[in-house]
Order: structure tokens, then C-alpha cells, then sequence
């Protein structure tokens, strides 16, 4: 074995290591968060964070803070979970970055994306709003599609994203020749598909009906001096 | 100590064939190069600061906080955003062709990780599948298999002996980090679904089948696909957690199941039923190019001995050989029968170079002979890379009597 092979072994252990670490480490967080907070629910371990509401949008971030919380309380430093993520992942976490090898394979869990949703764009006219454009699942062209809808469902869920509301809502003036000064405005419309033991009946598709929610994300007004 | 020495030594510097990994460089290339030019019309929108996202957003909301690098840190209006783009185009093209095939494997994996770096919010689970495997890619050996430089060389090796090239070598050490990618995809992607409440109650599945944003299909045939969704859920969480079994040594899986079901059986059961389930995924959710880019990574797990039992399986009811009988004086003959040579991944045709022979004539092992068109569409029948052709089967031969 010459140096170049051992530096080829240390490349490869190093790279090995670090992707491992790096994505074992989310699933452990996520994993000691559920049982932190079963453990809470179920044996009261912490009494305190039963205050802490939590809404069907934000879940998992909710439990997320519940279970640290319950974690100071209970002085849970130390278990595997936390040498791993506090000990080991800012080690690895540089190259990682660095060489964009960042990875989490939570794909189509820990639950299918439930939430089904659609933007409307709408300028003012009068007294009454008119959609001049819709980013949606039969509204965007195939090439499109995926990556198109993945800013869709990204955007709409933190409100840091707003100064990227603002751009969509203009560009989407723009392309669609829209009046400049119009009142415009970005409305978020969804439904959500429940959690039910009969999602494999057809029958129960049959008879369910999407319930409908809007919420406007955006107003401003059309900047489109070329018109 | 040097029994370690010796054990380390094989672990990452066994030779293997370095087909797979000239197979995952074109695939990775097309790729890239397919799915970034559908982009075209949106470039600018993406990436650049007359778009969605500009740079003067800032950390908190377009780019992750650290340790990070992107070309488009310093390139930022539209123009220079957009020949970006077009250098891109150029050097997966010329990648995929295999001209300068390291110098441009670094270029386009570099540049799309810029890309890639520049919007966050636009990104899935393929394109992450394609940095990893373009990371891999730019350190691997051997990368030069299906280029073009390789097929001059070959041409050249032909015209003297009528013989092919032997099948290039490489160190193990980058199939051994594809499996190890694919072991930990996979595992952690099932881990994570054991975490969610749908996957146990089988309900995920049809939950998905549901979901506008990927059905495919009308919702009637989602109905239907939906009653199969405890099968679907059940068998997908399952399949992805059995991945951590290919950490087991081979030899100490092989002695466990005492040689009746091999490591090498094992491997290929996973990744066969994976193809299924990513064929499927294909068919019927909208998920962009996931599918042939999991296809892309699994090539990158195979060796010869795959390559040998996929071979054989094709062949299984196959028996003799096809005798090509060619003019060796003659140098249209002669190109004609090195690329049947190239394309002859089954191993089915046999070469004979004669004298004075007016046209390629074959002769099949039951002794009947063709020339012409009717001898095309029977090669086309034993050469997979030509499959695609099928509808000239349609075309009928005419009889010279």
C-alpha cells in the first residue's frame, strides 16, 4: 500500500463517516423528539409543556419545541442522540456543506404531504377581485411541474419567505401583461387530506369533499412600467 | 498488522470493471443535461437577480447560512447568469460524449452544484441523488468507458485484429460508496417512515395516490391503486429498512445462510425489487426525475458478476451464436461489424472475416442465412441498445424470388 492508497482510505472512510453521521443524526433528532414527547403524553414526564398547543400545520415543530423543552427539564444531555448531534455533526457538517453532499431522505414521510395547494393570482377590479393567473397542479406546463410546485409548497409555509412572495406576485403581474399601478394580490387556497383509517376505500373518496381554505399571503401593486 | 493491511487493501483496490461507472457518467450527463434544458425558459426567473430570488436576500431566506460556495455568489445579473447556464449545457454535453471526459465531469458537477446552491427552495430528492453521484464521479478512476476517445481507440484496436479492447479496470473504492449511499438512503428514508402514523396504518400510500401535485392518473384509477395501499406501505417501509442487511459481510452472510441464499443474491433481490418500485413510481406519480436517476445510482452498484447474471438471464433461452461473415478487405463492411461488435452486450454474435464478400451475411444457429434488411432486423432482435428500434419489425422483408 503506497500513500496515495492510504490517502485514498482516509478519503473514503472520512466521506462515508461523515454522510452517515450527517443524515443518521436528523433521523435520530426526529426520533428522540416522538419519544420524548410518547413518553410525555403517556407518562407525564413532563407536565409543563402540556401548555404548549399545537397546530395541525406546524406539527412537527411544535412537537419539536415540546420535546426540548421536556429534554432541559429532564436532563436528557448526554444520551446517544445528543453526542451524536452535538458532538459529532459539527464535525462533519463543514465538508458536508462545503461538497453539497447535505442530505435528509425524508421522502413521503414521516406522513405523505397532506396538504393540496394552489395559488391564485387576482387583481383588483372595482369592488371585486379577478384571477388572472393560477399556479397549480393542472395549471403549470409538465416541464415545469415538479420543481415549480416544490416553490409553491416551500413559500407559502414561513413567513420569511415573504420578500420571495413579492417577486412571484410581481413577476406573475409581469408575464401576464397586468396594468401597471393595478392592486394586485397572492391568495393561498388549500385543503387538507385527513388522517383516516378509510383513505383506501373508494367508496370513501367518493363520498369525501376537500374542504376549502384561503388565506391572502400578498398584496401590492403592479410594477410594469413597459405597459 | 498485515493481515489488516491486506484486508484494507482489498476492501477498496479490488478491480472491477469500470463499465458501470461509464454507464452512470453518460446517464448522469443526459440527465443533467435533459432536465436543465427544460429549464430554459425560466433561468433567469431561477437564478439570476431580475428573478424570484436575489442575492441581496440574503442568508435567511435563498441560501443556507454557511459553508457553502456558488458561482453565483459572483454572477448575478441575467446575462451572465444565462451563458452560466449555456457553459453548463455545453460541458454535460460534451461529458456525456466523453470528449475531455474527466476535465468536463468536473466542470458540469461543479457548476451544478453552483446551480444547485443558488435556490434551496426549488431542489427534491433527485437533485440530491445527483450531487451525490456527481461528487463520486469526479474522483472515480476510471470514467472513460462509452466515451468517444475509448471508441477511437477501440476502432483502432479493430481495424488490426478484428477484436475489441479487454473490458478497462478500476479500484472498488467508488462502488463501494454508492452502495454505502444507497444503504443509508434507503435505510433512513424507511426509518423515517416508521415515525409517521400513515405508514403503519397503511393508509400512506393511497394518501399520495391522492395528492394532485403527483397523481398522474385520473382519480378513478387512484381509487382503485388505493385499495392496494396497505401492500404499497407496508412493502415500501419494509424493502427500505432491509437495505441495512447489505452491511453485513459477505462471508459472514454467506455463512449464515449456508450458501442457499448468496450476499450477491441478496444485493440483486433489493435492487430488483427497486427497480420495480421506481419503474412504478414513474408510471404513476409525478415526481420528476427521480426514477431514472435511482436507476443511475443503482448501475453504479453493479459489478461484473451482475453484469454476467444479467447477461445469462437474457440468454436463457438462448442457445449457439450468430455468425456475422464479413469482407475484412472491406472498410464499410468492416465499420458496419465494429459497431455490432460495440452493441453486442449479449454476447450473441460471432465474426467471421472472409474474402470477397459482397455484403455483411449472417447465419443463424439453425443454419439459415440473411443479408441486407432481413439480417438488421434479426440483429436488432439480439442487441439490446437497438430494442428501441421494435417497429421495423412491422416493415416486412421483401423476398428476392
Amino acid at each position: 500500500m503506497n500513500i496515495q492508497k492510504w490517502i485514498i482510505v482516509i478519503f473514503c472512510t472520512w466521506h462515508m463517516f461523515a454522510i452517515g453521521v450527517y443524515c443518521i443524526s436528523w433521523n435520530l433528532e426526529k426520533s428522540a423528539i416522538q419519544i420524548i414527547n410518547v413518553a410525555a403524553t403517556t407518562i407525564h414526564v413532563c407536565p409543563s409543556i402540556e401548555n404548549i398547543e399545537s397546530d395541525s400545520i406546524n406539527a412537527i415543530q411544535s412537537l419539536a419545541v415540546r420535546a426540548k423543552i421536556c429534554a432541559s427539564e429532564e436532563g436528557f444531555i448526554g444520551d446517544p442522540y445528543y453526542w451524536l448531534h452535538e458532538e459529532l455533526y459539527p464535525i462533519v457538517q463543514p465538508y458536508v456543506l462545503y461538497t453539497s453532499q447535505w442530505q435528509m431522505w425524508n421522502l413521503f414521510s414521516p406522513n405523505p404531504l397532506r396538504r393540496v395547494s394552489t395559488l391564485s393570482f387576482e387583481v383588483q377590479e372595482g369592488d371585486t377581485w379577478k384571477e388572472f393567473d393560477r399556479l397549480g397542479a393542472r395549471h403549470v406546463k409538465w416541464w415545469r411541474r415538479t420543481y415549480m410546485l416544490k416553490i409553491l409548497r416551500r413559500s407559502i409555509v414561513n413567513d420569511r419567505y415573504e420578500p420571495l412572495r413579492k417577486n412571484f406576485l410581481q413577476h406573475h403581474c409581469k408575464v401576464n401583461g397586468v396594468q401597471d399601478g393595478s392592486v394586485i394580490r397572492m391568495k393561498w387556497l388549500y385543503y387538507v387530506i385527513p388522517m383516516d383509517g378509510n383513505l383506501t376505500s373508494p367508496k370513501w373518496w367518493h363520498e369525501w369533499e376537500p374542504h376549502w381554505y384561503d388565506f391572502v399571503l400578498y398584496s401590492d401593486t403592479c410594477s410594469n412600467p413597459e405597459l | 498488522m498485515r493481515r489488516i493491511v491486506n484486508f484494507i487493501n482489498a476492501f477498496f483496490f479490488s478491480p472491477i470493471s469500470a463499465r458501470a461507472f461509464g454507464i452512470v457518467r453518460v446517464n448522469w450527463a443526459a440527465l443533467v443535461f435533459l432536465f436543465m434544458l427544460l429549464q430554459w425558459k425560466d433561468v433567469i426567473f431561477l437564478y439570476s437577480d431580475a428573478g424570484m430570488f436575489t442575492n441581496a436576500m440574503g442568508d435567511d431566506v435563498v441560501f443556507r447560512g454557511s459553508y457553502r460556495f456558488s458561482l453565483f455568489d459572483y454572477l448575478t445579473t441575467p446575462k451572465e447568469v444565462f451563458a452560466l447556464y449555456l457553459v453548463l449545457l455545453t460541458t454535460t454535453f460534451f461529458m456525456l460524449l466523453g470528449i475531455w471526459t474527466r476535465f468536463f465531469t468536473i466542470a458540469s458537477v461543479l457548476i451544478l452544484f453552483s446551480f444547485h446552491e443558488r435556490n434551496l427552495l426549488m431542489l427534491g430528492g433527485y437533485d440530491t441523488v445527483l450531487r451525490t453521484i456527481g461528487y463520486i464521479l469526479i474522483f472515480t478512476p476510471n470514467i472513460s468507458c462509452f466515451s468517444i476517445t475509448r471508441a477511437r481507440k477501440q476502432w483502432d484496436h479493430w481495424k488490426e485484429s478484428f477484436t475489441l479492447l479487454p473490458t478497462p479496470q478500476m479500484s472498488i473504492w467508488p462502488y463501494r460508496l454508492i452502495l454505502w449511499q444507497v444503504i443509508i438512503l434507503y435505510f433512513t428514508a424507511g426509518w423515517d417512515k416508521t415515525l409517521g402514523s400513515m405508514w403503519w396504518e397503511g393508509t400512506a400510500s393511497a394518501s399520495a395516490f391522492h395528492h394532485t401535485h403527483f397523481t398522474r392518473f385520473s382519480i378513478h384509477i387512484m381509487d382503485i391503486l388505493g385499495m392496494g395501499s396497505w401492500i404499497f406501505s407496508y412493502g415500501t417501509v419494509l424493502w427500505q429498512l432491509a437495505f441495512i442487511l447489505l452491511l453485513i459481510p459477505a462471508t459472514l452472510w454467506n455463512r449464515m445462510t449456508r450458501g442457499h441464499y448468496p450476499y450477491l443474491h441478496l444485493k440483486r433481490t433489493l435492487f430488483i425489487i427497486g427497480f420495480i418500485f421506481h419503474v412504478l413510481i414513474w408510471v404513476l406519480l409525478v415526481v420528476g426525475p427521480f426514477s431514472p436517476i435511482m436507476i443511475t445510482l443503482y448501475i453504479g452498484t453493479f459489478i461484473q458478476a451482475d453484469f454476467d447474471a444479467m447477461r445469462s438471464w437474457f440468454n436463457t433461452k438462448w442457445q449457439g451464436s450468430i455468425a456475422v461473415n464479413f469482407d475484412k478487405a472491406s472498410s464499410k463492411q468492416c465499420r458496419y461489424v465494429f459497431l455490432l461488435n460495440l452493441l453486442d452486450w449479449l454476447g450473441r454474435l460471432e465474426y467471421i472475416g472472409v474474402q470477397s464478400e459482397p455484403t455483411v451475411r449472417i447465419t443463424l444457429p439453425d443454419g439459415k442465412t440473411a443479408s441486407g434488411f432481413g439480417a438488421f432486423k434479426i440483429l436488432c432482435r439480439n442487441l439490446p441498445f437497438l430494442w428501441i428500434l421494435f417497429p421495423i419489425h412491422l416493415i416486412p422483408v421483401r423476398s428476392k424470388d
